[in-house]
């Protein structure tokens, strides 16, 4: 159990330091995408022999880098190009897959995962990546900021949003692929959106984003794995409910509260 | 928490070294390529633009005149011809050149005050890693008072009528300090008092001895405010008005 709290912590605090990225830039399908694409990773990996992890690891650079490179273009859209890529490399996936003799359980865990069957070794990969993200975010908070806010003026006085664009792939790839396996997919994908989206009607300040983005997070899946106990159903499935309705709530009270007449 | 970093520049910074010539902006046969379909955004430009001088680039929409703005700070490639900003081509001399971009560009529903939008003028100089502290704060405030922000400087910018989110833009490019100021349609859609508050400025930057080179489709009543009017249509330049004090200067 005590491995279980802390991964539900370290996820939440790395989906909640890309999230408002993911979701300030409108590429809320990546998360979802970059998971689907770590399968022909997996499967390579497995086929000669290396860990899962790695293998994972690699696709999913591989994607954000692809990602990158083609939006860097300007003739491809960014959710295009996410699109494209997303579905041909879950398809390469799946052709080699039939040339394996993986199961389909076996597959059904590395895509959906468990998170109450987490062990040492996912825990220090998670943590790890956690650092990772904490730096990088520390040290160019302003101008990973500005990249995403108005890139134009970003690029005039030199700051590099092209690289920068990068950097938030790459941390989003790494966040993905440390989770995945614990938390699988529809999670992952869940508490990259949905916390940070709750969280930014909630503030102005990236900072404060994070935290409440962290506190959302945590709630939820505190409360999901509670729900998914006494009701004995799927725990991933019931913190996603559960963090839906926590911004189901913010975002009616905060529309409820925009739509109020102004007094003069 | 603030880490006291070195200063390192962001990338292409020119080494502060610039000869004394007296111009701002000089282009010689400017040919500028926005779209696939090989049609020129800029035709041919050919234009001196003096240290000091306040020039308004004035022609409909799609006649080039923030192509030559983005050009002159570094954000497009030139096809062919030159362009140099204080002596260098342009986007190396960053911390002397600022760029204000049409409203239209900027995403207001993002999460950001208007004191935090301001403040990123400051980050040229600041460079990568090190953030805004006091000193930068205290210009910021005082930028946010002369163009009449401060009661609302922590409101969110989406919250804000053009006029307010136009002069928060100038605000930045205020705190920027830059030599040379590229105003893309500052004036366009703004409010009375918006409009009084930039010929305030305008005229106050003019002073100084600041460059100051504003797109607009219609000059209305600040035709006086510049020293002299490029004329742009359908990328190409079709004629340039000088003041007639400035006429005389020159001739003189």
């Amino acid at each position: 159990m005590f491995y279980v709290i802390f991964a539900i912590i370290l996820i939440s605090i790395n989906c909640s330091l890309v999230g408002p990225y993911v979701v300030l830039r409108r590429i809320s399908f990546i998360g979802d995408a970059i998971a689907h694409t770590i399968l022909p990773g997996i499967v390579i990996a497995y086929m000669i022999g290396f860990n899962n992890f790695w293998g994972a690891l690699v696709a999913a650079i591989i994607t954000a880098i692809g990602i990158g490179w083609f939006t860097g273009r300007n003739d491809i859209r960014e959710d295009t190009a996410i699109g494209i890529i997303f579905t041909a490399l879950f398809a390469l996936g799946i052709l080699l897959m039939s040339k394996t003799d993986l199961s389909d359980e076996e597959f059904h865990h590395m895509l959906f995962g468990d998170i109450l069957t987490i062990g040492q070794n996912q825990l220090i990969i998670i943590a790890a990546i956690s650092v990772v993200i904490l730096i990088t975010e520390f040290l160019l908070r302003k101008e990973l900021e500005l990249a995403t806010f108005d890139p134009m003026y970003s690029k005039q006085i030199g700051s590099r949003p092209d690289i920068l664009r990068y950097v938030i792939l790459i941390l989003i790839a790494l966040t993905v692929v440390s989770a995945i396996q614990a938390a699988g997919i529809l999670l992952v994908s869940a508490l990259l959106i949905t916390p940070s989206a709750t969280s930014i009607m909630l503030s102005n300040k990236l900072f404060k984003i994070n935290l409440i983005s962290i506190f959302v997070s945590i709630l939820s899946c505190t409360a999901g794995i509670y729900l998914a106990f006494k009701f004995n159903v799927s725990a991933s499935a019931s913190i996603v409910i559960v963090v839906t309705i926590i911004f189901a709530v913010v975002w009616l009270n905060k529309s409820n509260r925009n739509s109020k007449p102004v007094k003069r | 928490m603030r880490l006291k970093m070195p200063f390192i520049p962001y990338s292409d910074r020119c080494s502060g070294v610039h000869a004394d010539t007296g111009i701002a902006v000089e282009v010689r046969n400017l040919n500028v390529n926005i779209s696939a379909n090989n049609e020129w955004a800029l035709n041919d430009i050919t234009v001196t633009i003096g240290k000091g001088e306040s020039v308004a680039l004035v022609g409909a929409n799609g006649a080039g005149k923030s192509t030559f703005l983005k050009t002159t700070a570094g954000l497009l490639d030139v096809a062919s011809g030159k362009i140099f900003v204080f002596g260098h081509h342009p986007g190396i001399c960053r911390h002397r050149t600022a760029y204000l971009p049409q409203r239209v560009e900027i995403d207001w529903k993002f999460p950001m005050t208007i004191r935090n939008l301001v403040v990123t003028g400051s980050y040229v100089k600041l460079g990568w890693f090190n953030m805004p502290g006091q000193k930068e704060f205290d210009k910021v405030d005082s930028m946010l008072d002369l163009l009449q922000l401060k009661e609302i400087a922590d409101q969110q910018i989406g919250q804000l009528s053009g006029g307010l989110q136009q002069r928060a833009l100038l605000a930045r490019a205020l705190v920027h300090e830059a030599d040379l100021l590229l105003l893309d349609e500052p004036m366009n859609a703004v409010d009375k008092e918006t409009r009084k508050i930039f010929g305030q400025v305008l005229g106050e930057l003019h002073n100084q001895g600041k460059t100051v080179i504003i797109a607009t489709h219609e000059l209305g009543r600040f035709e006086s405010s510049f020293d002299s009017v490029i004329h742009l249509h359908d990328g190409k330049q079709i004629g340039r008005d000088f003041k007639l004090d400035a006429d005389l200067d020159r001739v003189g």
